[in-house]
């Protein structure tokens, strides 16, 4: 027995240096990923990789069309979260409206906090007159649009003591911060199987999920992140909303005033939002993308009502999915339903 | 999961010079993986005592020591203070400006509170006043008393060590000792257990009900704060455990910080088994240098009440634990003062008698009491807990629906999953009795053991929450 657990010992210090190993070198550690978390031209749905539930398990071609367009030759410049950079089984949405609209559409892959840093970091001259699409997922809009960072522009950026800071927190973050040795710790070869092998029991023995998973449905069958779960719980203040849409409002001017930019914003639902009647928890909608667009309506800020759209669709039709069975993130329908939408409405702006 | 093993292996492997050296860089990295700029606090504290230690070793009279003993004291109050309780003060005096109609504002300080200043303070300064008292001889190598102060296994939530007892170890070789490594990995699979699946599975009924306390009342407050009564157990029982395994998995002993501290007959005995580190620190360096029991009665009770009230604060900077320490103080000084109207009523009702029934009974009540209390430890504000104390009742059941699959905005599954981890841990804590979780099952059948850490490691592995969960204590 004494050797048996000295053996195990000395087994679990190699597999832990293994871990700390190939968590800090990525080349390294990729070899030795689970076959879900290679990247093989396929992804497999993010929340079917945290629920890690087999039956969710779907295979989406990753679509990766090169940009085309710069920044400046562009009509159309779109900007937003995951959804606008989201690629699966079609392309990126800026790629799928450009198919529909005689107008060079430019995406703006690095995201940033606020696209007023973005036009000021490219010093921006605004020469042309252009649309600026700006995407935002329901659960995110009242911490990012509400954030400081939104509408303030620092000028450190281009400072030295910014790059000196800059420098100073990317050693900080190789050196001390190890959740990249998690992250392999958790999905590797080995480990994952367990890890998943472990999460299914619970799941059909239990009903019980990742804490991620705010709420599932097997009639659909769907899975539901728990972000938007308890986004869609929490009380919203009227205060809050009014500030939301007030920044907006602002951020419409000054793009117009100073870049010559024309701001439509579009305000993704919650897949929870739109399919939580099939949850097996249910929380009652507040309706609170309909008092945003109320809101956007009395301020004169310009957007595109994708949640009446998708909502719409889901009352008279409902044939097709409008998000992924297994991701937070629209079906290739669900986008292009919006596209269609969108490239209706710019046709008539462009005339 | 991974630092510990490659650690300890190393540690293992290096010779006897090396050892120390690199514990104490590993307890440096251990630190700074939270936030590596808060090193330079404990720099700072461990050189001001480590100075103030020698000094004081040179001076052969009290009043001599007392200068160093005062600087000691003072820089590791200030920096407690300052990144503490700074911001409490001054937003507790505007307050105060404001309803005395005084227009004065002084500013907010938010500073990222440094994990565990309160145990590496508290540990630093037990070191200069047991030298101030002649208790302790200081300590020269300066890598030796560094590692004291940094120790990693009990660095960021104790247990808080006493250098007359942690300091000694570091001058010994610590070798492989397969019974050692045994024991200590059994501690920590414990202390795992209780963590990842007890408290961080009743967190998510506890957060949900506390973080909206109004929208509740009756049964869901009770349910919710007697839940917090086991997550807060064993939340920091839990690393209490996984820190007293993992030194000794590494050659070192420390103190013993929790001893089923629910099963405690009454206040005072649950003080004497609650945070075991902290409570003897209060008894040795505050309650007996204020006179403790040998004065006259009320300053007895003074001295009881203001340990209890500091106590308070210790644990955080909000109004609510120092209500949490006072009400602490309260139970303590009420059960002195009606100890014999108590034993009495025993008598008289027979309940006495029953030695069985009313150790029972005393348990329970102690229970409620604690409990009771920890409303104000928990609750966000004193608003919030006075909504919770006003409305436990009346007790309605009727929102507790069998077919119902929610509860409390959790799958039911996760309720009874909860409930029987309870009472498979208090089972256990009842067989401990005469024997610690280590030393469990020596006398029973050889695939006792085995099996019994199989199923617990199992358990941990199908029901444990691994989300980056914090322990609760790392705030203090």
């Amino acid at each position: 027995m004494k050797r048996i657990i000295n053996l195990i010992f000395i087994a679990g210090v190699i597999v832990s240096l293994a871990i700390a190993v190939s968590g800090k070198i990525k080349g390294l550690g990729r070899f030795f990923l689970a076959e879900d978390y290679s990247s093989n031209g396929f992804e497999y749905g993010n929340l079917y990789l945290i629920s890690g539930i087999k039956g969710f398990k779907q295979n989406y071609k990753l679509m990766n069309t090169p940009e085309m367009h710069t920044v400046n030759n562009a009509g159309i410049i779109t900007m937003g979260d995951s959804f606008f950079n989201q690629g699966l089984d079609s392309d990126i949405f800026a790629n799928e409206l450009e198919k529909k609209i005689d107008l060079a559409v430019y995406n703006i892959a690095d995201a940033q906090e606020s696209p007023l840093q973005y036009f000021k970091d490219i010093n921006y001259k605004g020469d042309e007159h252009k649309v600026l699409l700006f995407e935002i997922t329901e659960r995110s809009t009242l911490s990012t649009i509400l954030s400081p960072k939104f509408l303030s522009v620092p000028d450190e950026n281009l400072s030295v003591f910014y790059r000196y800071k800059e420098f100073y927190y990317r050693i900080k973050h190789k050196i001390f911060n190890n959740l990249d040795v998690e992250y392999f710790f958790k999905r590797n070869f080995i480990a994952n199987p367990v890890r998943q092998t472990l999460k299914n029991i619970k799941f059909s023995w239990f009903g019980l999920t990742d804490p991620d998973i705010g709420a599932y449905s097997e009639d659909l069958p769907m899975l539901f992140f728990e972000t938007e779960v308890s986004f869609n719980e929490m009380e919203k203040s009227d205060a809050n909303l009014e500030a939301l849409t007030e920044n907006l409002k602002l951020l419409q001017n000054i793009l117009l005033d100073k870049y010559n930019i024309d701001l439509y914003v579009l305000i993704i639902p919650n897949q929870y939002t739109i399919y939580s009647k099939y949850a097996n928890k249910k929380i009652a909608y507040d309706g609170y993308l309909a008092k945003i667009n109320g809101l956007l309506d009395k301020k004169g800020v310009k957007y595109f009502d994708v949640y009446g759209l998708y909502r719409d669709y889901v009352i008279n039709d409902n044939s097709r999915l409008l998000y992924l069975t297994n991701d937070f993130h629209y079906s290739a329908f669900g986008k292009l339903l919006l596209v269609n939408s969108v490239a209706e409405k710019l046709s008539v702006v462009f005339k | 999961m991974i630092f510990f093993p490659i650690v300890t292996a190393i540690y293992f492997f290096l010779p006897k010079k090396g050892k120390n050296i690199f514990l104490l860089l590993a307890s440096y990295y251990f630190y700074m993986s939270w936030k590596p700029e808060y090193v330079f606090l404990i720099l700072i504290s461990t050189l001001i005592d480590y100075v103030c230690g020698i000094m004081m070793g040179k001076e052969e009279a009290k009043s001599g020591r007392r200068k160093y003993l005062l600087i000691s004291i003072f820089s590791n109050l200030g920096l407690l203070f300052s990144f503490k309780y700074l911001n409490f003060f001054s937003t507790s005096l505007n307050d105060l400006f404001a309803i005395l109609n005084i227009f004065y504002n002084l500013p907010a300080y938010k500073l990222l509170l440094p994990v565990g200043i309160s145990f590496y303070t508290f540990q630093t300064m037990s070191y200069t006043l047991d030298i101030y008292r002649g208790k302790l001889k200081p300590e020269r190598n300066f890598k030796n008393f560094a590692l004291f102060v940094t120790f990693f296994p009990q660095l960021v939530a104790g247990p808080i060590e006493r250098a007359t007892k942690l300091l000694p170890q570091f001058e010994n070789e610590q070798r492989y000792d397969y019974q050692r490594v045994i024991d200590g990995i059994k501690l920590m699979l414990w202390g795992l257990f209780k963590k990842v699946v007890i408290a961080d599975r009743l967190a998510f009924f506890v957060n949900h009900v506390y973080s909206q306390p109004t929208q509740y009342e009756g049964a869901p407050l009770i349910i919710a704060t007697i839940f917090f009564s086991f997550q807060i157990y064993c939340d920091f029982s839990g690393y209490s455990d996984i820190a007293i395994g993992s030194a000794q998995v590494l050659g070192f002993d420390l103190m013993d910080n929790f001893r089923r501290p629910y099963h405690s007959k009454s206040i005072s005995e649950f003080w004497k088994r609650w945070h075991i580190s902290l409570s003897s620190w209060f008894k040795d360096y505050l309650y007996i240098p204020l006179g403790g029991n040998r004065v006259a009665v009320p300053r007895w009770y003074f001295n009881i009440f203001v340990v209890f009230v500091v106590s308070g604060l210790w644990h955080g900077a909000n109004w609510t634990f120092v209500v949490w320490g006072a009400l602490h103080g309260f139970y303590s000084l009420v059960s002195i003062m009606t100890e014999k109207f108590r034993n009495r009523i025993n008598n008289f009702t027979g309940l006495s008698d029953h030695i069985m029934l009313h150790k029972f009974w005393k348990v329970i009540f102690t229970f409620s009491l604690v409990t009771f209390s920890w409303i104000f430890f928990r609750a966000n504000s004193i608003t919030d807990a006075f909504y919770i104390v006003t409305h436990l009742l009346p007790i309605d059941f009727s929102f507790l629906n069998i077919n119902s699959k929610v509860f409390l905005n959790q799958p039911i599954a996760e309720f009874y999953i909860a409930v029987l981890a309870i009472i498979f841990m208090e089972t256990v804590h009842l067989l401990q009795r005469h024997r610690e979780m280590r030393h469990m099952f020596t006398k029973e059948p050889l695939w006792v053991k085995p099996v019994f850490y199989g199923a617990l490691a199992l358990l941990i592995l199908l029901f444990g929450q691994f989300q980056l969960n914090q322990f609760i204590y790392f705030q203090f």
